[in-house]
């Protein structure tokens, strides 16, 4: 006897950027997204049947359809990731060179983009992509000069005389 | 620009930054007060550095080590900050001593477990080169200390360092401070 075996498409979810623009992405790659995990949860679309044409799109009024787009693709990558144990994350030696290569690249952008990601991140609670966008930014810093670190990310210096002189005695220590 | 993120992303940028760099990131007055906030709460840097050490040079200045790439000549000031920094938030501190023999600096490190305890050494020195290395004695005064301390500075030898100079180590460091000569 052969039964017939029913093919279930996977279950897609519809996400609108602030500037209007829908995606659709399955269920279990957004499920990295505390926020819309949660949203999901609370609004019982996980048990509704309806299709997707007809569900009800999460709005995300602070991420733009451009950085949204890269969340998207960040999750589909990572969307094998065993969950995270943020207590474990905690006690764990802070280091930045544990990136994955994968990411490496997908983060190699400009700052402003890189900066948007991060608040998307932030916003829709996805750990491991606030986490190894903030350990990219921290490489960028390291090694170098309070002056190079204002030229690379555009800080303007607004010390006083007097605070910048006693700034540079603390930093006497660790300067080259 | 950096300034563009909020304060609590800004410090999860800062959290992954080692304790020089977190020095040199106060570029800006809000940066500043953001890395020295994370301090008073005792979030600064986590890295772990295998070996500080902070000697008297001269009667005014102190040389200052980490991770041995690290040496510069600082005023007393600067050392009272640095350990402000230092405190309560390096994992492991392994020692420095000045002069030393490093047959006597291995054992000490066989015998003391080391790595589990943060210790700083104060060597203090008046002249570098007319003291002798510790001795048999002192290296099993020091395991006897640090075998039972997790927190301790010891002033080694005090003719430069004044009274003034321990009371403000006792007072930013809050641990104990033995001072002894050999």
């Amino acid at each position: 006897f052969l039964f017939p075996i029913k093919m279930t498409s996977p279950r897609m979810i519809k996400l609108t950027s602030n500037d209007d623009k829908t995606f659709e992405v399955e269920r279990d790659v957004i499920k990295q997204s505390v926020t819309v995990n949660t949203l999901i949860t609370d609004l019982n679309m996980d048990d509704e049947d309806v299709s997707v044409e007809n569900q009800m799109a999460i709005p995300l009024p602070n991420v733009d359809a451009a950085t949204l787009e890269m969340v998207i693709t960040w999750c589909k990558q990572h969307r094998e990731d065993p969950p995270r144990n943020e207590e474990e994350e905690e006690k764990k030696e802070k280091r930045t060179d544990d990136i994955p290569e994968w990411d490496k690249t997908f983060l190699d952008v400009e700052q402003s983009v890189l900066f948007a990601l991060i608040l998307a991140a932030n916003y829709m609670d996805i750990k491991g992509l606030l986490d190894n966008c903030c350990k990219t930014v921290a490489n960028m810093i390291k090694g170098k000069t309070p002056d190079e670190i204002r030229k690379h990310f555009n800080i303007k210096n607004d010390f006083t005389p007097e605070e910048e002189e006693q700034i540079r005695k603390e930093n006497a220590w660790c300067e080259d | 620009s950096l300034l563009d993120l909020p304060d609590e992303i800004i410090e999860m940028i800062f959290s992954h930054l080692s304790l020089a760099d977190q020095f040199r990131v106060r570029t800006n007055k809000r940066l500043r007060k953001i890395e020295e906030r994370m301090e008073e709460r005792g979030e600064g840097s986590k890295e772990e550095l295998e070996k500080v050490f902070i000697v008297r040079s001269s009667p005014s200045l102190f040389s200052i080590g980490v991770n041995k790439d690290l040496i510069h000549l600082v005023p007393f000031p600067t050392v009272t900050t640095v350990l402000r920094r230092l405190n309560g938030h390096i994992k492991c501190l392994s020692l420095g001593i000045y002069p030393h023999d490093s047959s006597l600096i291995e054992q000490l490190d066989a015998v003391s477990n080391i790595k589990n305890n943060d210790i700083i050494i104060y060597d203090n020195l008046k002249e570098l080169t007319s003291l002798p290395p510790l001795t048999v004695f002192d290296l099993a005064f020091f395991s006897r200390l640090i075998k039972n301390k997790t927190s301790i500075i010891i002033c080694y030898l005090s003719l430069a360092m004044t009274n003034d100079d321990l009371i403000e180590l006792n007072k930013v460091i809050g641990a104990e401070t033995g001072v002894f000569s050999i």
